[in-house]
């Protein structure tokens, strides 16, 4: 990349929208010329550098707040991710970005509150290989491989004849879009006090999680038919309500760089 | 989340169904599915409905030497497509004879190829033929880590008498 691909800035910069153009405009030239192994390869960079901006723009959007927003961006990077990595070499991987994203998308989804999904439930009819059109049936294929790009092509299995059967609460969707929360209800504490400690989408970063104990104190507001605070799914009032400090999830943000004295502090409840 | 909490299953029980009723209930697959000695059957409650996957699972088992197929006909095979990420592999009806190696291969597919790790709910159920040609199931539904209770009680079938 010619263009330091850091921030919102860098990714709306003319050069990097050129750069798509022309990768575009080769990758249908080689296409055509039947050069399979450069339209892969130009595939591959469209792919990444899109990762990239997408998750300049997931960051961006969780710096303002937009946790909805970011949150659908995180699960497009996510689903980019699988792809490349399903196509490329670790040393591609490496070189795009795409090993600390998918690394990192993964950890900053676990720091969100969100836990509940709507999962649609289908009957499919048939699917047909995008690449080919070939009607895929149990005992008729064609040569393609779902998931792997073909001329510069992700091989993708298509739904026909669809029929809605059935909307379930889920916990672990396959995709995460669906989110079965009001935004407003959630406390997004941890994502926002993690992005106040980054400078940028590409700032290294880890996290851990542990348990940490508080005086019960802290717990005066829990009402006793409340879920308690150690996370055990029982109530407060069956579990630890007569304990004299409560052990709860607590995580530790690692950084390489220092970080000022005033968000060194433990943040209650994490 | 205690009320999306699903709770493990493992049930082992004597089943009526046999290979040869498979067959003879089938006439449109029938020469199809007789030398087999896998068959994933419809899952999930349903008569004609198979797993998203069901045909990646079959290409799985062929590629690594267990002779397998769908019980279903190429007009009539459908899926299922469900949209939790918990992993729905299906019925599958194994013949003794491949029992040691379907499980080292179910196995591999499960880890290596969709790479299940620690913490992931999986569902599935073997309807293994026993040596008196009578059969048995063992269902499992429960986290990934788990899983071996139900390998281990479709391979004591093959070790029996």
């Amino acid at each position: 990349m010619k263009v330091n691909l850091v921030t919102l800035q860098d990714a709306q910069h003319p050069q990097i929208q050129a750069q798509l153009t022309s990768l575009l405009k080769t990758k249908k030239i080689a296409a055509l010329n039947g050069d399979e192994e450069l339209a892969n390869s130009c595939w591959r960079e469209i792919e990444a550098l899109e990762l990239n901006i997408q998750f300049i723009s997931a960051f961006d959007k969780i710096k303002n707040r937009q946790y909805r927003e970011a949150w659908c961006e995180l699960e497009k990077c996510e689903i980019k991710c699988l792809s490349l990595e399903e196509n490329s070499d670790d040393l591609f991987l490496k070189r795009s970005r795409t090993s600390f994203i998918k690394d990192k998308v993964a950890k900053w989804q676990s720091i969100y509150p969100y836990c509940v999904f709507a999962s649609p439930g289908f009957t499919v009819g048939y699917y047909s290989c995008s690449i080919c059109g070939h009607k895929i049936r149990p005992r008729s294929r064609c040569e393609h491989k779902k998931g792997k790009v073909y001329n510069g092509k992700l091989c993708v299995h298509v739904a026909h004849d669809m029929e809605f059967r059935e909307l379930s609460i889920v916990t672990n969707p396959v995709q995460k879009y669906s989110v079965f929360h009001n935004d407003e209800t959630l406390d997004f504490s941890l994502v926002e006090h993690l992005a106040s400690l980054l400078e940028n989408a590409f700032e290294n970063w880890d996290l851990n999680w542990t348990r940490k104990k508080f005086p019960m104190d802290r717990f005066s507001n829990v009402a006793p038919s409340d879920d308690c605070p150690c996370k055990s799914g029982g109530k407060f009032e069956n579990c630890c309500i007569k304990k004299e400090a409560i052990d709860i999830p607590h995580v530790d943000f690692i950084l390489s760089k220092k970080i000022p004295d005033e968000k060194m502090k433990v943040r209650f409840p994490y | 989340m205690e009320l999306l909490e699903i709770k493990e299953h493992f049930q082992v029980q004597d089943e009526s169904l046999t290979f040869q009723e498979l067959v003879d209930e089938a006439p449109k697959i029938a020469d199809s599915i007789k030398n087999k000695n896998v068959i994933i059957l419809p899952s999930h409650g349903s008569t004609d409905a198979f797993y998203s996957g069901s045909l990646d699972t079959l290409d799985y088992l062929n590629e690594n030497n267990v002779n397998t197929d769908i019980y279903s006909s190429d007009d009539d095979y459908k899926e299922l497509g469900l949209h939790s990420a918990d992993i729905w592999l299906g019925t599958f009806f194994i013949k003794n004879i491949i029992i040691p190696v379907f499980c080292g291969v179910i196995a591999s597919y499960i880890y290596e190829k969709i790479k299940a790790k620690a913490g992931d709910r999986i569902s599935l159920k073997f309807i293994v033929e026993k040596k008196d040609g009578k059969s048995a199931s063992v269902s499992f539904g429960g986290k990934v880590e788990e899983l071996h209770k139900a390998l281990d009680a479709v391979k004591e079938f093959s070790d029996e008498g």
